[in-house]
């Protein structure tokens, strides 16, 4: 397995934010995590990616137990994130942002691994401009070129379409289909059920910190336990919940 | 070139390196009001080099370096896990901290018939290496600006390395930088170090330009101007700090031009700035579009020769 999850909580005072999560993810594959917002999504990559440390349970990366690792080793191993809000060093240049990811998995390749991964991402005219007067679309090329740039294992993206139209989030699927899945594993967080299916062959549903269903995408949005989640027991037995 | 110039030079390139050293901080994401105490570590140990220990002045200045570097990593790994404020009052406690200790420190030995060495708040003398040598004034200027000069040649080697981009990255970003697999806290740690052995190369300087240095010289305005050297010239590059030293120094304080009111004239600088330009007159963007202007300028001289060539041709 490329990543396994077992019995992964994490709490922050009295709130479990996740309780006893377990997955697994074989090399290459790509699984989406739906759930309304505060579910415990967010909170699942930062306990991966190291951010936060779980109060239980253990990610296994591979071979190796990364619980406890600092978030720097982490990302050594090739996990590379993304941010819900794109996050990037916007006061360097976009060749610079993507730098120190090449630097990280390909010594004495740098410069020609920043280059394709720009090409890849359709930024190459654009590596001498500061990040931060990238359009929204860009600043999430930006992100994906950098992940592809270090050769990652595993990339955790959460919501890369959010605030995007219609044409710019299919080009942004379009381009993490082509460029990210062949090369890497994948865990999606998405709220647009279109980019799941088109992206994850299997999706797991949380609810309230819980894995409470997985399945292919198609399975899911048609099952109860997603109804549940999203818009609260129908049956009177309990109330319904702001839907993400 | 008559003294008082050579003074006011001499001066500027002095404080540069305290600016510098506040401003290496700032990179890392820290703002320090105690870079003055490694300027008066690094016053004291190059002092003590030749006028106690009777070295060369090169192994004095380096051991004033070495003294600021390795006690500036000491008080890094304490206090860098701080942030914001939290790191900033911790700085300025250990700078007060070292200075009332330079006042209660009487440490003297007796060379050539006299006593020498630290003397609690009667401070430091006797400094004399450069009367002893023969140093002119002009020709220690001349010495500090080409040190200087070194200094940010090698800054420009740094930034544009990826170290540079890491330390960079860390002080705008911490957590994205470790998601890139930047070891931040290391980073910080660093860069505290070499921040303290430039403000102590810087302090060394001082001590043998004065001749005499006394707790008193090593108080919290010098710790914030140099912070706010930093925040004044541009935080895009090493020359940004340098600028903000010749602003103060070079304009407000050696011209006359606002005599008494110097002060008020420097504050008011420093608040307008830090409105309308947060990192400075040389931020990030001015010299992204300097480098772009340059850049553009070089290939329109390139394609000149190249065409003046074909037509020859």
């Amino acid at each position: 397995m490329l990543l396994q999850l077992e019995g992964l909580t994490v709490r922050f005072g009295g709130v479990e934010a996740l309780s006893a999560v377990d997955l697994s993810l074989a090399p290459g594959a790509s699984l989406g995590l739906m759930g309304p917002n505060g579910c415990g999504k967010t909170t699942l990559f930062n306990a991966v990616s190291g951010v936060v440390r779980p109060d239980g349970g253990r990610v296994l990366f591979g071979e190796r137990d990364i619980t406890a690792w600092p978030v720097h080793e982490i990302a050594r191993v090739g996990i590379a994130r993304t941010f819900q809000t794109a996050r990037l060093f916007a006061l360097m240049t976009v060749r610079d942002n993507v730098r120190p990811a090449a630097a990280l998995a390909h010594a004495g390749e740098e410069k020609a691994n920043v280059e394709r991964a720009l090409e890849v991402a359709g930024l190459a005219a654009k590596g001498d401009t500061l990040a931060g007067e990238l359009s929204l679309g860009e600043q999430r090329r930006l992100e994906i070129a950098r992940a592809l740039a270090r050769s990652p294992r595993l990339v955790l993206m959460d919501e890369p379409t959010a605030g995007l139209n219609p044409e710019e989030t299919d080009a942004l699927a379009e381009l993490i289909a082509a460029a990210l899945l062949p090369v890497a594993g994948l865990m999606l967080i998405e709220h647009k059920p279109d980019v799941v299916a088109a992206l994850c062959p299997m999706a797991i549903l949380l609810d309230r910190g819980r894995k409470v269903a997985e399945a292919s995408p198609a399975e899911l949005f048609a099952g109860d336990a997603f109804r549940r989640a999203y818009l609260g027991a129908m049956d009177g037995s309990g109330g319904a919940r702001p839907c993400g | 070139m008559n003294d008082y110039l050579v003074g006011v030079l001499a001066n500027i390139g002095i404080i540069s390196f305290v600016a510098l050293s506040a401003y290496v901080l700032l990179l890392a994401g820290e703002v320090s009001f105690g870079q003055q105490a490694f300027f008066a570590l690094g016053a004291y140990a190059a002092g003590m080099g030749t006028a106690m220990l009777r070295w060369p002045l090169a192994p004095a200045l380096l051991l004033g370096a070495l003294v600021g570097a390795l006690t500036a990593a000491l008080v890094g790994r304490a206090t860098l896990r701080l942030t914001g404020l939290y790191f900033a009052m911790a700085t300025l406690a250990f700078a007060e901290m070292v200075r009332i200790l330079f006042e209660l420190f009487t440490f003297q030995v007796e060379v050539a018939g006299g006593l020498v060495g630290p003397r609690g708040t009667d401070g430091f003398g006797d400094i004399r290496y450069l009367f002893e040598n023969e140093i002119t004034p002009a020709q220690y200027m001349a010495g500090i600006w080409v040190l200087l000069a070194v200094t940010l040649a090698s800054f420009a080697a740094f930034d544009r390395s990826r170290y540079g981009r890491a330390l960079r990255q860390a002080g705008a970003d911490p957590l994205l930088a470790e998601l890139q697999g930047v070891a931040v806290v290391r980073v910080r740690l660093v860069a505290a170090a070499a921040a303290g052995a430039l403000a102590g190369l810087g302090g060394g300087l001082y001590a043998h330009l004065l001749t005499y240095v006394e707790p008193g010289n090593f108080n919290i305005m010098l710790g914030v101007h140099s912070l706010a050297y930093g925040l004044i010239g541009g935080l895009g590059t090493a020359l940004g700090p340098v600028l903000g030293v010749l602003i103060d120094i070079g304009l407000l304080e050696s011209s006359r031009l606002f005599a008494g009111y110097r002060m008020i004239v420097f504050g008011g600088l420093v608040a307008v700035l830090l409105i309308v330009r947060p990192r400075g007159l040389l931020d990030e963007r001015a010299v992204h579009r300097l480098a772009g202007f340059c850049k553009g300028l070089l290939d329109a001289v390139a394609a000149r020769r190249l065409d003046r060539s074909l037509r020859r041709r």
